[in-house]
């Protein structure tokens, strides 16, 4: 390739768009199995407990002596990977396919994490560089870990909430994020970020309550089939495993700001798919056409950002909105169809939607990771673009054929059908230990399954538009 | 499986196996699909996405006002046109993928596509 043909944005994908028979094969497979799903499942009553047993892994000899140290080892090259990432971004080429740092935050970690998290267990909670880096600083200057500032309670989640966002708009709107030195720089202020918080409210309080990829992959590594936990100094490490999504089965409450930041993972993902459709353009065009909003964009593009920027953000902004409000409603409507004895807490309904996402996230972000994430075999040889050839692999090409249209078209389907039923499942079992009687929680199922099948319908007619963007 | 089925049956299964047979005879052979394109101020004349089948060898001329770089994201093959002369993008579909075809221009700026490629299976 050459330097020239790399002028064009980062991470361009070309998948084909899914044939309408297939688009419509699988919007009907999902009411078709939703129904199916309902009807075996909802006669049981008990139907949750088979779901929810998990294997405590740790209580094999083998595994506990090996998990430490593998531990720190993983935690170890990460920290390596960290610094190698921000010294590529500052020092090395400024050329978004040539430097390390571009295929490494946005495909391996961002793409590759997720899928990890979602797909095997929440790795970066053991991995995570920022609390081992900080950590580790603490116990050579040997200063107490905190100040022990108290972290306001009110302020809930919300503190991810604006972090996850900021990151979203960053990954969709931000014309610097292929530029290495920006991104590096963006890294480095949000490490600092953390630190500073870290030092005035403690790790733990950083990580359950403010880091946005904390949380966004505790999120998805609910739906997977590990649960991992490294030691705490109030709990010891957790290896447990157990089935798919029975992590979102959890019993705490879920404060609002929870139900926020899962309802504004869920809006970016569909979101980034949306802005690549040619009804997204559709709308760009009817926007510059009408006279208010033409003049209302042209005066905020004097800002900095140009005028499809300002068009994207507002738009970014209006889905994860348009999403809580959606399902405020929704909760609205199934707690009438309830009974009047229902008031019962529908937050931890969110969580029922996940596995719609992670499915949609894998179907989505797959061919990205498969081909341009080939990216990291020549990086791996020359991460700083000095020409360096460490392994030898320095100059090979990405394979463009490595995904087969039929393999991504069947694949996405498919994720997206299982996905979408092992959300019925969650929600109702959910419903089930929210109320009272048999009856109430069938009737509370309804809005939530008219809720999922728009929602898997949205994603699937997602997948069958060309993109545009 | 053989020995219940009936004489219609297997004439109807033969007539299948040659059917697919020409089909499979069909697709072998390479096609050769061209296409004129013509552009207007930088942007595209007409349906901005073009088919193919994977394999085809193929043939996109490029007329158009202005002097303008063209670049096939994904194969990174370049036409330039220089008017009134057209442009001869050609090569073989052997990815299958939506690919875009934008206009080449330095520093910053909005990318977008002036028309797609589809390479279909």
């Amino acid at each position: 390739m050459t330097a020239s043909a790399h002028a064009h944005g980062f991470g361009q994908r070309f998948d084909l768009p899914l044939p309408l028979w297939l688009w419509l094969t699988g919007a009907g497979a999902t009411i078709v199995l939703t129904f199916a799903a309902l009807a075996l499942f909802a006669r049981r009553r008990d139907f949750g407990t088979a779901f929810l047993c998990s294997i405590d892994l740790l209580q094999f000899a083998p595994l506990r002596r090996i998990a430490h140290p593998l531990a720190v080892v993983l935690r170890t090259i990460c920290c390596a990977l960290f610094a190698l990432t921000l010294a590529a971004g500052f020092f090395g080429n400024p050329d978004a396919y040539a430097n390390l740092i571009v295929t490494m935050v946005w495909i391996l970690w961002w793409v590759g994490m997720a899928f990890f998290c979602a797909l095997v267990g929440d790795l970066w909670e053991v991995v995570n560089p920022l609390p081992t880096l900080y950590r580790a600083a603490v116990r050579v200057i040997g200063c107490r870990e905190s100040l022990g500032w108290a972290y306001p309670a009110r302020l809930g989640a919300w503190p991810a909430v604006a972090l996850f966002f900021a990151f979203a708009w960053a990954e969709l709107v931000w014309q610097d994020k292929d530029v290495p030195r920006a991104l590096a720089t963006a890294l480095l202020a949000y490490a600092a970020l953390s630190w500073v918080s870290m030092l005035l409210f403690g790790v733990e309080v950083w990580r359950s309550r403010a880091d946005a990829f904390a949380m966004a992959f505790r999120v998805l590594g609910r739906f997977a089939p590990l649960e991992l936990r490294s030691s705490t100094p109030t709990e010891p490490a957790r290896l447990r495993l157990r089935p798919y999504a029975a992590g979102l089965l959890a019993n705490e409450p879920v404060p609002n700001s929870m139900a926020a930041f899962v309802l504004l993972m869920l809006a970016t993902v569909t979101f980034d798919g949306f802005h690549q459709t040619p009804l997204m353009e559709r709308i760009e065009t009817a926007a510059q056409t009408s006279r208010p909003v033409a003049e209302t964009l042209f005066a905020l593009s004097a800002t900095g950002l140009d005028e499809t920027q300002w068009l994207s953000t507002a738009l970014l902004l209006l889905f994860p909105l348009a999403f809580v409000l959606i399902f405020r409603g929704v909760g609205a409507w199934m707690l009438r169809l309830a009974g009047s004895s229902a008031h019962a807490d529908l937050n931890a309904m969110v969580w029922s939607l996940v596995p719609i996402a992670v499915a949609y996230h894998l179907a989505h972000y797959a061919t990205l990771l498969l081909t341009t994430g080939q990216f990291i075999i020549p990086l791996a040889s020359d991460p700083f673009g000095w020409g360096w050839n460490l392994f030898g692999t320095r100059g090979r090409a990405v394979d463009l054929g490595f995904v087969s249209p039929a393999v991504y078209w069947y694949g996405a389907v498919a994720l997206i059908v299982i996905g979408h039923v092992l959300a019925v499942i969650v929600a109702h079992v959910e419903a089930v230990r929210r109320f009272a009687s048999h009856r109430a929680a069938l009737l509370s199922q309804l809005p939530m399954v008219v809720l999922m099948v728009a929602y898997t319908s949205l994603s699937l007619w997602i997948m069958a538009q060309p993109i545009v963007g | 499986m053989d020995t219940v089925m009936t004489n219609p049956n297997r004439l109807r299964l033969r007539l299948i196996a040659l059917v697919a047979l020409v089909t499979i005879a069909g697709t072998d052979a390479v096609a050769s699909p061209q296409f004129s394109v013509e552009l207007v101020g930088g942007r595209i004349k007409g349906d901005d996405t073009l088919k193919v089948r994977q394999g085809d060898q193929v043939l996109v001329s490029f007329v158009s006002d202005q002097p303008i770089v063209l670049h096939l994201h994904g194969y990174d093959i370049d036409a330039k046109v220089a008017p009134p002369a057209p442009a001869l993008l050609t090569f073989k579909a052997d990815v299958a993928g939506r690919f875009p075809v934008h206009e080449h221009r330095h520093g910053a700026g909005n990318h977008r596509a002036v028309m797609f490629i589809e390479v279909h299976p």
